[in-house]
């Protein structure tokens, strides 16, 4: 940039960069409320007469908390890929949002132990009978994709999965929080060269991940994009709730003069940019459907297009796509952190609405299938999970500096100022 | 004029400072529009951040006509879409709605950012003020290094603010200028040299000759062919009719139609196509190239007008039909149902249970086409006023043909006091000599040619009472 040069800026490490000591007891209250909103919520759901509503909406909540941590997982590397420099100053929370994916595994028992043992409430291909030519229920396709499908590989892939992002995650992680202590300048050059693997290892599991937990919930359907469209809302979701965080530290006094709204118009810019590629993904996967129009592949928009799931279907066209798209469209908003944060909080909800759209027409109850009827074991869920997860989010960034203090690209980012 | 210009003293356009770095001349930008100069630019070899709050450069509107015609352009998309799928060739593409809105989103998305690039091209080029072809600071030595490792900052004559020396004064006072130097208009003269001129009309004149010849060929007619640069649509894979086809094992390449079915668009209603209101409980499905045996066990109310290899393709466009059925279905049973309830359901003997009268709007429109097809198609033999004179009647009386049955005097009682239905049966099917002309004329024609016929009649059992009282009096005035 430029012929000229501005004076090396630094950080100093102090008070100014670490957390408020008044998030302890928001810790300790998220992890109390987290605990009894998921009991309450295991409570409710598995007395009732099917257990597939609560595991439906605990898997829901489970993904919305992992697909922001995922965001960013991705943010990392692809920064250290290509050299960036802006984004130094907001890393260290993307960070700390990737660490988060050890209590996510953590949750995943939840879902993975029904499987181990049987259950088919969640994922139907599950039912032995599905696979048993001699049964009245025998289902050729589930059969045909019963090597893939069934809780053997299943929980071989989750261990995988899990396995890759929290190495991904600690490596990152450990690598960077060293490099503020001696200030080596290798270890940037180091992680620069490990983001690559990183990135393409990110690609598929995310895309498996997807398949599995999300897909495989109508063993009939398959949407090759469907990877690319989870990964959208993942990053989106992760590029709003970093916003929302880096706002509040903010509010808190810190980082008050690092953070600027030059950082603030970059986030936006990711945000503007994610919302158009959700929309664009979200569509291109209804577009081939719709003019190809197979019958396999139609029954999963068909179930999405009765009951009154439609209605879903036009706010998540309106919510996750117009309404954002011009709303953070302005420079002048981007460029904002108090509206900003607003647009980030409406994108977090519509991306709860998103993986709701996704999951919950999939409940059924006897043959029926549902409409959608947020509830009480919806709320307890997400309660449930976002409290552990905002409580384990804290722990992770007590007594750490929440900037990179030694990292070589600091200055430039320090100095960002946007065309 | 351009002598004149010679002649006098260059005029001043404008002083402008020279520095070495761009902090001076951000600085110096900054004292300049606090001094409360606008008509101030700056020139620099690489974009420079904070130069738009330093001169104090209103932000651009380029985003708002950006935005616009993006969106405009989106607009345009959806309409284009629209108008031709759903009004111009409403076509039926894999079972979707001819006008539906998801397979119109990606043209819809090209089309906004086609217009937005556009936008941003034309857009910054105007507000730019581009292509400028020459520029007095061009003709400043010193101004070559604008591009280069040199930074200028320029203040116009023109400025409200500008004094000839305490200009000077403020950008002499300037940390960091290394030199202020006055600008002067462009002394050679701006008028384009003949030649260019000469030029320029002549290559319009040229770039006029092919859309000339385009609107020639466009509304003249030619005896050669016409000049084809694109051959796709000449040389193509398709099946000609009446050639042979290897992909067929009777090796026809026309299709017959399959019996049972319909061709979209080809729907005529089934009294309308044969004049006969079936008996309650009959069948109401009627095929003419299988007539005698109507096919069994088909509950749907389908038709066929003719064996498709015999339709001539001209005869009857493919959006006639649909629009001319619709309003006589819908009067059809209105008119037939007081017919009912004589003769007894037999397949053969007795008189099929006519329709009365044409089921369909008689109009002075429907009489005209009536009067036109009569004149192509019947007149020959009925003559022209239906007396049963036409040429061919005339010529045959002339040659004394032993075989010729004179055609019928249509003004004949018999035929007054025919049904409809029957009349137009005759028309469709022919009768003794007379062929049947329901493979040439379609069903609505053929009404029309009845609804003709019967004016016709009425020309002469008509009497002076049934004649409107205003159209008598034009009668009797054309008669003084």
């Amino acid at each position: 940039m430029g012929g000229h040069h501005k004076p090396t800026i630094t950080v100093t490490d102090d008070e100014s960069i670490r957390l408020n000591p008044a998030w302890q007891s928001v810790r300790l209250v998220a992890m109390a409320v987290g605990v009894a909103a998921l009991l309450l919520a295991m409570g409710i759901g598995l007395t009732q007469e099917s257990s597939s509503y609560f595991f439906h909406s605990y898997l829901t909540s489970f993904v919305y908390f992992l697909s922001i941590s995922l965001g960013a997982l991705f943010f990392v590397p692809i920064h250290h890929l290509t050299r960036a420099g802006w984004s130094v100053v907001v890393r260290r929370v993307a960070e700390l949002l990737s660490q988060n994916l050890i209590p996510m595994a953590i949750l995943f028992l939840v879902i993975l132990f029904p499987v181990l043992f049987g259950s088919h409430t969640l994922f139907e291909w599950n039912d032995p009978a599905k696979w048993d030519t001699a049964s009245a229920e025998y289902d050729q396709l589930i059969a045909h994709k019963s090597p893939y499908l069934n809780p053997i590989f299943f929980t071989i892939r989750a261990i995988i999965y899990f396995g890759t992002w929290i190495c991904i995650a600690r490596y990152f992680f450990l690598n960077s929080l060293s490099q503020d202590g001696n200030g080596d300048k290798q270890i940037t050059l180091k992680l620069q060269k490990w983001s690559s693997l990183a990135v393409v290892l990110f690609a598929l599991t995310v895309t498996f991940a997807s398949f599995d937990w999300l897909m495989s919930l109508d063993p009939h359907w398959f949407s090759t994009i469907f990877g690319v469209y989870f990964f959208a809302g993942s990053a989106l979701s992760f590029f709003a709730f970093m916003t929302v965080v880096i706002f509040l530290l903010q509010r808190d006094g810190k980082m008050a003069e690092i953070v600027t709204k030059e950082h603030y118009h970059d986030l936006g810019k990711y945000t503007f940019g994610f919302t158009l590629f959700w929309g664009y993904i979200a569509f291109s996967q209804f577009l081939l459907i719709w003019y190809a129009n197979i019958p396999e592949e139609t029954g999963w928009y068909l179930r999405r297009q009765e009951n009154g799931w439609e209605v879903v279907a036009i706010m998540l066209i309106f919510g996750h796509f117009f309404i954002p798209f011009f709303g953070v469209m302005s420079r002048h908003i981007r460029r904002n952190k108090y509206i900003l944060t607003g647009w980030a909080l409406f994108i977090l909800v519509m991306h709860y609405v998103d993986l709701y759209y996704i999951v919950m027409p999939q409940v059924a109850v006897g043959h029926e299938h549902v409409s959608p009827s947020f509830g009480l074991i919806d709320v307890c869920c997400i309660v449930g999970i976002g409290g552990l997860y905002i409580s384990s989010l804290i722990w992770f960034a007590t007594d750490k500096p929440l900037v990179p203090v030694k990292d070589p690209r600091l200055s430039e980012s320090l100095a960002l100022q946007n065309h | 004029m351009s002598q004149e210009a010679n002649n006098t003293e260059p005029k001043l356009l404008g002083l402008m400072a020279q520095f070495d770095d761009p902090d001076s001349l951000l600085a110096a930008c900054e004292k300049v529009r606090k001094a409360g100069y606008t008509k101030t630019d700056a020139y620099t070899p690489f974009p420079l951040h904070g130069i738009d709050e330093a001169l104090g450069i209103k932000p651009t509107i380029l985003p708002w006509i950006v935005l616009t015609l993006g969106i405009m352009g989106g607009f345009a998309g959806l309409g284009l879409q629209y108008v031709t799928n759903a009004e111009w060739y409403p076509f039926i593409i894999s079972a979707k709605p001819v006008w539906s809105l998801p397979a119109n989103i990606p043209v819809i998305f090209e089309l906004v950012i086609l217009h937005a690039a556009i936008a941003v091209f034309i857009g910054m080029l105007f507000l730019n003020k581009l292509p400028t072809f020459s520029n007095p600071l061009f003709r400043v030595p010193e101004f070559a290094r604008a591009t280069d490792d040199k930074f200028f900052l320029t203040i116009d004559v023109n400025d409200d603010k500008y004094k000839p020396n305490k200009t000077r004064d403020l950008l002499d006072g300037c940390v960091g200028q290394t030199g202020v130097i006055e600008v002067f208009e462009d002394p050679s003269p701006a008028e384009l040299p003949k030649i260019i001129k000469f030029i320029g009309i002549g290559a319009t004149v040229c770039a006029l000759i092919p859309p000339i010849l385009l609107w020639r060929a466009y509304y003249q007619t030619s005896t050669v062919p016409r000049i084809n640069p694109i051959r796709d649509m000449d040389i193509q894979l398709r099946g000609d009719t009446q050639t042979v086809s290897p992909v067929f094992a009777d090796g026809r390449t026309m299709r017959p139609r399959i019996p049972g079915t319909v061709a979209r668009g080809d729907w005529v209603d089934p009294i309308m196509l044969t004049g006969i209101v079936p008996e309650v409980g009959e069948q109401n499905v009627i095929f003419l190239q299988d007539e005698e045996a109507p096919v069994e066990g088909d509950e749907k109310p389908a038709e066929e007008e003719k064996p498709a290899e015999d339709k001539p393709a001209e005869e009857k466009p493919a959006d006639e039909n649909p629009e001319a059925d619709k309003p006589m279905a819908e009067e059809k049973p209105a008119e037939d149902k007081p017919a009912e309830g004589d003769a007894p359901a037999q397949p053969e003997e007795p008189e099929p249970n006519w329709v009365k009268i044409a089921p369909i709007s008689v109009t002075r429109a429907t009489l005209e086409r009536g009067r036109n097809r009569y004149n192509i198609y019947c007149s020959v033999c009925h003559g022209l006023a239906g007396d049963g004179d036409g040429l061919v009647a005339q010529r045959a009386l002339q040659l004394e043909q032993p075989t010729w049955i004179p055609p019928t005097n249509l003004h004949t009682d018999y035929l007054l006091t025919q049904p409809d239905g029957k009349l137009y049966n005759t028309i469709t099917h022919g009768i003794r000599k007379m062929k049947g002309y329901g493979d040439q004329i379609p069903a609505e024609d053929r009404w029309a040619i009845v609804t003709y016929v019967r004016a016709l009649q009425k020309t002469r059992t008509g009497t002076p009472e049934e004649i409107p009282a205003v159209e008598m009096k034009e009668l009797e005035i054309k008669g003084q």
